[in-house]
């Protein structure tokens, strides 16, 4: 219920840490934002307000995903990156 | 037996009171008009509610709106409401009568490619849509979406972006978004929104204010409860800065720490019910006064709305409702069940059998839902004909009513299963639990029990149409009350009378009819029930309407009007609105009768009588026909219930007669009297031979229409009634006037109308033109001759007369060829189409050949227009 800590209203960058492979069923859901995997962990990131955010964190739900981590992350010029 | 929508799923809410407009955002939603989709997607307390609210109220058409709540997350519950919202929008004729199979995908193509479009643009919003992630549900949405009919127009207000497709809504244009950034309050409607409470602040801690709270809605308004008052208001932003925690959290707490400990025990207490009134509170708390707390809040802040004028029922807003949930886990989490359990208690003593089932469910109580139900709680169901389309649920519940041996609560939970069974049974169903030999517990000692058991029979009798069943369950019910001198719930026995009465009615067998009607009456009087009473004079006005006996009609209808009159509380029953409509149709005032029937179609009765529901749609039918619409009339007709045991005699005839008159009026007589000729040797061959006589009038065989003339003037006029004797000498008057006789035609015309006497005009409306000239040339018969009480126009409202094509109505479309047309409308190639769809070029050629066929087009343009005419697109 939280509405705002400061900038939560606008949208913040996340990624989104599952366990295991987006299959293409997964790959469609997330369709929009950007994907990637690595030793076996997927990131989905993106720039989330707290609504699209939790529509994010359904959709893993709905797919029956592990959830692994949601990480803030800070803006850098070009970069992603904590 | 209500036709307005009190479910409060469905009721657009209020505003709150304080209210800041939001000039803005509504502009912003107006704009948006031409999307399929409009999303507001923000976090609770944001303001989507009021917002979407706001903006409805301030359109000049209706809008349709559903509150989701968890258990609409099942595709054939939400669809259904789905279809009572749009219904209850009043602004789209001829809905279908329910969702076949609970399947989104039978429904839409029932909506958009056979009916004709909604009146007026129509709006659907869908509040906490975020709730919805069945994914079969998801997929109808995604359909509606993408299928665009550009008159319904979907809003989603949702906490979290729903689990559609937004990404590709949004390249594809289809959607428009208003989020949390937009929603936020702007500097001016901040200090707008303190100001109407009364509250203004230096602008060092306004900005405080406004960066702690990010422009969040509720943590505004919150802040403005908790300041509204206070002498320092400055104070409160300087504490409020400082507090780590989560905003809505601590405004909540501080805003009910400020209430009296009675308001707060109050509100936490309730805050798990959907809908709260005084009395009700009062059961829960234990204590009084709940009913004056409540409307001082509702007065006092926007988090408890009233939902009615009168201001006695009440809900709270839904983060206000979290929050109360969570501090009563907290507070005293053994309670909770207890709380349930006073709510089911209070429920059930006002005979309010959906909400006591559903609170008892929610405390767990299966014990108590069984004792409930077959302990009169079917009854009071079966008697005001409550919506318990919510009771499948429970049957788990049930089941796991621990027995223990004893024999009492087992039959009891039998019972209550068998109760469920009868609830939940539609047409089909009901027709096969009955023809399943164990069906019913036949061992019954105790009387109340064995009650619900026959009643329990009747309901699937009813069902599934099935009279001679519904007379034996009716004889054994009011076998057990005179035998066990037990008191009926009251009602029962003029509903158990009156079931007879229609039963034996539809079956052709009048004779008892009117006794068991008088019955019906004075037992209903001696229950005191007006509602009861009211059906009783519905179900008279209908079964002499049918009849074509307006005097006595009209009797029952006056009776029922100044009932009405007197008791603001009741609302027409389905029998008494189709009473009306028919009474009125026959003397000729179209606009009344159609409103009747829009009102009969948002009745829920019909879900329990087979029947009722087939002659709604056969009197939606009729009128079509009356007006000349016979396409439409048609197409209404494909709307209706199948029977597995076989129509009743009465309606099947009815059907049949409407279907002759369509084909008669479509051009194709022969079809008609290929229709008509099973019935001409059984008990209906006079009305039958009506219909048949204006076939072969049509098909100018002026030797056989007068036989069948003869036969229906001289055969039983008990079952021919007025009307049908006056269409008969009509006819007979035309074949006079086509022999060039017009002294024998003058004749049979006056003979008519003295038969009519003023009170039917149907017949005479539609025959005015052919006896045009015989009228102008004797005035006394013109001064006498029945005019429509209002011009015969289509159904629907002034603002969209539909222009009667004097086409032929095309052949209907297949599924396949429906999906290939929609394609033709856009610029893809036929090649690109085959692709969409997966299948060959030559398919899709094959298709087009017969859509060009059915639509009589040559070119893809001129399929698409005609298409669009017929409004298949």
């Amino acid at each position: 219920m939280n509405g705002a800590v400061e900038g939560t209203a606008v949208a913040t960058r996340y990624e989104i840490l599952v366990a295991g492979e987006l299959d293409k069923a997964a790959t469609d859901l997330f369709a929009g934002w950007e994907m990637s995997s690595e030793g076996g962990l997927a990131t989905i990131t993106g720039d989330f307000d707290q609504a699209a955010l939790h529509g994010v964190l359904e959709r893993v739900r709905a797919l029956g995903l592990e959830l692994v981590e949601v990480r803030r992350v800070r803006q850098q010029p070009g970069r992603l990156g904590s | 037996m209500t036709s307005r929508p009190t479910d409060p799923r469905l009721v657009l809410p209020g505003l709150p009171p304080l209210h800041v407009p939001r000039q803005r955002l509504i502009d912003a939603l107006n704009e948006a008009r031409g999307s399929p989709l409009t999303l507001v997607a923000a976090g609770p307390g944001a303001g989507k509610t009021v917002l979407l609210s706001e903006w409805a109220h301030s359109q000049d058409y209706p809008v349709a709106w559903i509150t989701v709540t968890p258990a609409e997350n099942e595709p054939p519950r939400f669809w259904r409401l789905f279809l009572s919202a749009v219904r209850a929008a009043n602004a789209w004729d001829n809905l279908p009568r329910s969702v076949p199979g609970g399947d989104a995908t039978v429904l839409f193509e029932s909506l958009f490619s056979r009916r004709p479009a909604p009146r007026t643009p129509l709006p659907l919003v869908i509040d906490d849509a975020h709730l919805l992630s069945h994914p079969s549900l998801l997929e109808g949405l995604d359909d509606l979406v993408r299928s665009w009919h550009p008159r319904l127009r979907l809003m989603l207000a949702a906490r979290s972006d729903p689990l559609l497709p937004l990404y590709r809504y949004r390249l594809e244009g289809r959607m428009r978004e208003l989020r949390a950034s937009d929603l936020a309050m702007t500097p001016t409607e901040a200090r707008a929104l303190l100001a109407a409470h009364g509250v203004t602040l230096p602008d060092p801690a306004f900005d405080v204010l406004a960066t702690r709270t990010g422009g969040w809605t509720a943590g505004i308004r919150l802040s403005a409860m908790r300041m509204s008052g206070t002498a320092r208001p400055a104070d409160f932003v300087a504490e409020f800065a400082v507090d780590q925690g989560s905003i809505g959290e601590y405004l909540m707490n501080e805003v009910l720490l400020r209430q009296p400990r009675r308001v707060r025990k109050l509100l936490v207490q309730t805050g798990f019910l959907d809908e709260v009134s005084g009395p009700l509170a009062d059961a829960i708390t234990g204590s009084d006064g709940s009913a004056t707390i409540l409307a001082e809040l509702a007065h006092a802040n926007s988090f408890v709305t009233s939902l009615d004028p009168a201001q006695t029922r009440f809900r709270y807003h839904q983060l206000f409702a979290e929050i109360l949930q969570h501090l009563m886990r907290q507070q005293a989490p053994r309670l909770v069940p207890t709380l349930y359990r006073r709510a089911a208690r209070w429920y059930e003593g006002q005979g309010d059998v959906r909400n006591a089932v559903k609170w008892a469910a929610r405390a767990g109580d299966g014990s108590r839902i069984a004792s409930l139900l077959a302990r009169g709680g079917l009854a009071r169901s079966y008697v005001q004909r409550q919506d318990l389309s919510d009771a499948a649920t429970v049957l788990d519940l049930v089941d796991q009513v621990p027995v223990n041996g004893d024999e009492l609560r087992a039959a009891e939970v039998r019972t209550a299963r068998l109760a469920l069974a009868a609830i939940t049974a539609d047409a089909e169903t009901a027709a096969r639990r009955l023809a399943d030999p164990g069906a019913v517990p036949a061992d019954l000692d105790d009387p109340q029990l064995r009650v619900t058991a026959s009643l329990a029979e009747l309901v699937l009798a009813e069902k599934a149409g099935d009279a001679p069943l519904t007379e034996a369950a009716a004889a054994r019910l009011l076998d057990v009350e005179a035998s066990s001198r037990l008191g009926l719930v009251p009602g029962l026995r003029t509903c158990i009378l009156l079931a007879r009465a229609r039963s034996q009615f539809w079956d052709g067998r009048y004779e008892k009819v009117d006794a068991l009607l008088l019955d019906a009456r004075q037992a209903a009087q001696s229950d005191h029930s007006r509602a009861v009473e009211l059906e009783a004079l519905g179900t008279t006005a209908l079964l002499n309407a049918y009849q074509s006996r307006p005097r006595k009609a009209d009797g029952a209808m006056q009776q029922a009007a100044e009932l009405l009159r007197l008791d603001s509380e009741l609302s027409a029953p389905l029998t008494l609105e189709l009473a009306v409509a028919f009474r009125t149709f026959v003397a000729g005032d179209f606009a009344v009768a159609a409103r009747a029937v829009q009102n009969a179609r948002s009745s829920n009765a019909a879900e329990w009588d087979s029947a009722l529901a087939m002659l709604l749609t056969l009197t939606q039918a009729q009128l079509l026909v009356g007006c000349g619409q016979y396409s439409d009339a048609w197409i209404a007709l494909s709307g209706m219930p199948k029977f597995d045991r076989g129509d009743p005699a009465l309606l099947a005839i009815h059907r049949d007669m409407i279907l002759a008159a369509i084909e008669t009026g479509l051009g194709r007589p022969h079809g008609a009297l290929r229709l008509l000729r099973r019935h001409r040797s059984t008990r209906f061959a006079a009305p039958v031979a009506v219909a048949c006589a204006r076939a072969y009038l049509a098909l100018g065989d002026l030797r056989n229409a007068e036989n069948c003339v003869r036969r229906a003037i001289t055969g039983e006029t008990v079952q021919l009634g007025r009307y049908l004797l006056i269409d008969a000498i009509l006819c007979d008057a035309e074949i006079a006037q086509i022999r060039d006789d017009p002294t024998r035609a003058l004749e049979l015309l006056v003979r008519a109308v003295e038969i009519a006497d003023g009170d039917i005009a149907l017949p005479f409306v539609r025959t005015t033109d052919v006896f045009a000239t015989l009228i102008q040339r004797h005035p006394t018969v013109g001064a006498r001759w029945p005019a429509a009480a209002t011009a015969v126009e289509p159904p629907a409202a002034a603002t969209d007369i539909r222009r009667f094509s004097p086409t032929p109505f095309p052949e209907p479309l297949t599924d396949r060829e429906l999906a290939v047309l929609r394609f033709l409308a856009t610029s893809m190639s036929t090649a690109e189409i085959a692709d969409e769809l997966c299948v060959s070029v030559n398919t899709i050629k094959t298709h087009l050949a017969a859509i060009y066929r059915k639509l009589a087009a040559r070119r893809r343009r001129e399929a698409v227009l005609r298409a669009r005419e017929f409004e298949l697109l």
